[in-house]
């Protein structure tokens, strides 16, 4: 216990192809432009970026991925994180406002709404870019895999509140649905394969 | 001896952190702490006996997080009877010689409160309300509501508190580097909704070490009128040797600490990472400090759930827009629960400089208790300003005070006996800043004299309540001076006079001064200045009128008001900006000429002035047909044929949208047709809305009379609302494999129920094929292809 890690970040770049992405539009033009400059200028410097992180000892036998006292059988996530001496959990969010915002636009903007929809999963998904490549600077890693993903079943994400603390250290919740609140929010596994030289 | 009493001349010393001595004591991961006030009491009594030791007068019994969320009724039960048990047995075995006491100790619920998260709020009260009342059985001294990350949820703990029990209560907070709460509040938001509210403490703990709290700390002790609470957790946790330490050494937070004490905080233990040495230490570096004298600080003020807006410096802005006196649109709005529109009138009135908003949603059709309680609940979910709750029905203000999110301003009380009886128990139980009404059984009086005399009146009675006289502002009621001329002045003259004999801030609807005459702005203007100028500290006008705005500016800049007239500046450059815009807003590089191509590039305010320029020479209809309609075609066609994306129907559907708005007011009157009714919603369990939200408004722009339901509704309310418009067709969305079922049901129901009427429906995980299984009569990839297919049902 208190094992667990906060940090904030500073605000990434905007992936603004990735918010395009998102809204189901492939090449940029004018007016998809106007769209993300407007949501970028209202998001921009608003949001509270945060990860709450631990690193656990792990034991695969056969499909059963264990650590901390918990058991996952899978054979996806087995195989993520086949050669791993330990495995990261951990939980990103954009935080409360960018659900704010959104939900303001939900009834004033739909463009807009869709359009804040899509800069709150790129913001979340730009933080645990962020995160991931600190990771990798210091470790051997093999890539993040969400809870949803494959066969490793959202209930999973119990496992994620339980030891991390999450709604205490980042303000994010899990609902009895298995979503969590704020819902721009990512939990992930990244496996430890041994430091960087 | 009651720890209030104590507090008055001494220092209070809570006790440090628990989980951690639990850990070292062999609590296994997993098990919930507070299970081991009954399997390991001896354990649990010796910790707290450890912090007596230490020099602690307050045990906080370990029940953080014991709520019936986590365990049964009898299992709840027995743990708060053991954890006070515990506790007392500590106090019994200490030599600690000290006054002690015992803290039921309230923990968040770990959930969040609606509309961000799944719990509603007087589920949330229900939640503390069990805790609170298990402790009152078993006889605790005090509670301690801590670790809090959000306002409301705050809230809601101490009302359970208040609700359940007489016992003195300490409120913390949980701040982060910024001074905020998680949730956003400041500390002085939360000072102004916790103090009306009637905590006894205030304060902060967990998060962070002393000296990064310092801050948040400064600014609480510059505004409470209650002693500070002050639990800082041993600096931030360290990973060293894979073992967690935390920063802060025992010496450095006792120096901080006591450093405070110096400043005012009285009231003080440890969080995570500390033990019974940094309390010790405390002690020590507390001993030969006299606590500082706490003051009333007298300050008029409301919050929001971000920050608060104090009464009697600057003067205020309250907008009046939410309001559906004589506003046709708006009435038709509250029939129709049109939050949308509610809430535009809100955003619109923050952005044009207001710093509270009244809301008042009384009309005769609609149950204004409902109403007025959503309304609140959705402007305090998007707009951070403090809200005037404006009602004259009681019922109805409980509750939205109930779940306002701050401290409210409350409108309004009057001199009349049974006025004072209903509103002041709620000002004193709810917190507010009261609107007080110079008038009473007879009526408004002529005289200004005679207004004071009420104001007189009102102000002994509310201290009968306990209610201070920095929560009465008083409003000495302008009448149209086209009735009486002496209107204007009489009122203002009662006014000062109630400013200078009762040091009272006063308030006045600015507006009514004028009813009557023509160019009401410019009287209403001048009226506002006469009125600041003779001490108004609030004025409740529409900050969408020029004149009040050039009025309350000025005012600002000469009364020195305005740092380096910045504010000002400001408002002179937007007032320059938005003239220029009437001539060259078509003129801008790549912005469009025509009203058609305006829609199709989705420039919102551009369609907007295009089409007020077009009503001047054209027909509303000839608009709508020979531009409107065109242009959403040419951006539906595209879009089906992949020539044009998402953003660009959503763009050119939003300008369309304010475009029919304006043809709509010009139309106020007139009955605009509807092509038929569409009654939509998400289904049963699904609250993604967006693409029922996408249908919904580009049905609308194609002239149809759309009954949105919402989300997360339930098969018998679309029904219900099918059989009462009898609407020929239904739209029904759905996001989640896991609600599937509530659309097949919903599907079922209609056709047994209303046989009539044609279903559509759509979403992310839906296929034709399901469509059809479930006897959907089509199935929709998109909202183009819904508007296509009710464009086909209602021409049959």
């Amino acid at each position: 216990m208190n094992n667990v890690i906060t940090l904030k970040y500073k605000e990434p770049e905007y992936n603004r192809r990735e918010i395009l992405r998102y809204m189901g539009q492939k090449t940029p033009d004018e007016i998809s432009e106007r769209l993300i400059d407007k949501c970028v200028l209202l998001t921009s410097g608003k949001l509270d970026l945060k990860v709450c992180y631990a690193i656990y000892p792990l034991k695969i036998e056969g499909n059963a991925v264990m650590f901390a006292g918990e058991k996952i059988i899978s054979e996806n996530l087995k195989k993520n994180l086949a050669g791993c001496k330990s495995v990261i959990l951990f939980a990103a969010t954009a935080g409360l406002n960018m659900d704010r915002l959104t939900f303001k636009y939900s009834s004033l903007d739909s463009a807009m709404h869709a359009c804040l929809q899509a800069t709150g999963a790129e913001r979340v998904e730009s933080l645990c870019d962020v995160f991931n490549n600190e990771i990798k600077e210091k470790y051997i890693t093999s890539p993040r895999y969400s809870p949803g993903y494959g066969d490793v079943g959202l209930e999973n994400q119990r496992i994620f509140f339980r030891l991390l603390d999450c709604y205490k250290n980042i303000g994010v919740n899990l609902g009895d649905d298995l979503m969590m609140k704020p819902t721009k929010s990512v939990t992930a596994f990244i496996g430890i394969k041994g430091e960087k030289e | 001896m009651n720890v209030l009493e104590y507090l008055k001349n001494n220092f209070l010393y809570f006790d440090g952190g628990f989980g951690t001595l639990l850990y070292e004591r062999g609590l296994p991961a997993g098990v919930a702490p507070e299970r081991w006030n009954i399997t390991n009491p001896d354990d649990v009594t010796a910790i707290h006996k450890s912090y007596f030791d230490a020099g602690s007068n307050v045990a906080t019994t370990n029940t953080f997080g014991a709520s019936i969320l986590k365990f049964d009724e009898n299992e709840l039960d027995e743990i708060v009877k053991n954890a006070v048990i515990n506790a007392d047995r500590a106090r019994n075995l200490t030599d600690n010689s000290e006054p002690k006491f015992i803290a039921l100790d309230i923990g968040p619920t770990g959930k969040m409160l609606k509309p961000f998260g799944d719990l509603e709020f007087e589920e949330c009260v229900n939640i503390f309300a069990h805790t609170v009342k298990l402790g009152v059985k078993y006889g605790v001294d005090l509670v301690i509501i801590e670790t809090m990350n959000d306002s409301l949820e705050t809230k809601a703990a101490l009302l359970a508190v208040k609700e359940n029990s007489n016992l003195p209560v300490f409120v913390s907070n949980v701040y982060g580097s910024d001074s905020k709460l998680m949730s956003g509040a400041d500390p002085y938001a939360m000072a102004a909704m916790l103090e009306g509210m009637g905590a006894h403490a205030v304060g902060m703990n967990c998060s962070l070490g002393p000296k990064q709290l310092e801050p948040a700390a400064l600014k609480l002790l510059e505004v409470l009128s209650v002693p500070m609470i002050m639990q800082p957790n041993a600096g931030l946790p360290e990973t060293v040797n894979g073992k967690t330490v935390f920063n802060v050494s025992v010496e450095e937070y006792a120096d901080v600490m006591a450093s405070l004490c110096k400043k005012g905080l009285r009231i003080m233990g440890g969080c995570c990472g500390t033990t019974p040495e940094y309390i010790k230490a405390l002690r020590n570096a507390t001993k030969d400090l006299k606590p500082v004298e706490i003051t009333k600080k007298n300050l008029s003020v409301v919050s929001s759930y971000t920050h608060a807006v104090r009464i009697g410096e600057k003067p205020v802005l309250i907008g009046e827009r939410i309001n559906p006196t004589g506003k046709k649109r708006f009435k038709q709005a509250l029939k129709e629960h049109d939050m949308s529109y509610i809430l535009a009138q809100g955003v619109e009135q923050q952005d044009a400089g207001a710093h509270i908003l009244d809301v008042n949603t009384g009309i005769p059709e609609v149950d204004e208790k409902a109403i007025l309680t959503d309304t609140v609940r959705e402007l305090q979910a998007v707009i951070d300003l403090p809200l005037q709750i404006d009602s004259t029905m009681p019922e109805a203000m409980e509750s939205a005070l109930r779940i306002y999110n701050g401290k409210a301003m409350i409108n309004s009380v009057n001199g009349k006996e049974e006025s004072m009886k209903t509103v002041f128990p709620l000002v004193k139980k709810y917190g507010g800043v009261v609107v007080a009404l110079t008038l009473d059984e007879n009526g408004i009086p002529d005289t200004w004299l005679e207004r004071v005399n009420i104001a007189e009146r009102i102000l002994k009675k509310a201290e009968e309540y306990g209610i201070d006289k920095k929560d009465i502002i008083f409003d000495t009621l302008c009448m149209t001076v086209s009735a009486d001329k002496n209107a204007a002045i009489t009122t203002v003259r009662a006014l000062k006079e109630i400013k200078q004999r009762f040091g009272c801030h006063t308030s006045l609807g600015v507006s009514n001064v004028s009813f009557g005459l023509p160019q009401r702005d410019i009287v209403n203007g001048a009226f506002f200045s006469f009125a600041l100028e003779n001490g108004l500290d609030a004025g409740i006008i529409n900050p969408n009128s020029a004149e009040i705005m050039k009025t309350y500016r000025a005012y600002n800049v000469l009364h020195a008001n305005d740092e380096n007239c910045s504010e000002y500046i400001a408002f002179a450059e937007s007032v320059e900006a938005v003239s220029k815009t009437q001539n060259t807003a078509k003129k801008q590089s790549n912005a469009p000429e025509t009203l058609y191509d305006a829609v199709i590039k989705g420039f919102k305010d551009l369609a907007e002035t295009l089409t007020k320029e077009a009503l001047k020479t054209r027909e509303p209809l000839d608009v709508v047909n020979k531009d409107l309609i065109p242009a959403l075609d040419e951006v539906g066609r595209a879009y089906e044929e992949k020539r044009a994306y998402l953003p660009q129907l959503l763009m050119s559907a939003e300008a369309a949208k304010s475009a029919f708005s304006v043809i709509k007011n010009s139309m106020s009157g007139k009955n605009g047709e509807s092509k038929g009714t569409f009654v939509i919603a998400t289904v049963k369990n699904d609250v993604h809305d967006i693409g029922k939200n996408i249908v919904k408004l580009l049905l609308e722009n194609y002239g149809y009379e759309v009954i949105d339901l919402g989300k997360d509704v339930s098969a018998q309310s679309v029904v219900d609302a099918v059989i009462k418009y009898h609407a020929p067709i239904a739209g029904l969305s759905a996001l989640m494999t896991t609600t599937l079922p509530s659309m097949e049901q919903t599907v079922k129901l209609i056709k047994k129920k209303a046989p009539w009427c044609k279903t559509v429906v759509g979403g992310a995980v839906l296929t034709k094929e399901y469509a059809e299984s479930i006897g959907a009569d089509k199935y929709s990839s998109d909202a183009m292809e819904t508007v296509r297919y009710a464009e086909k049902v209602l021409n049959n």
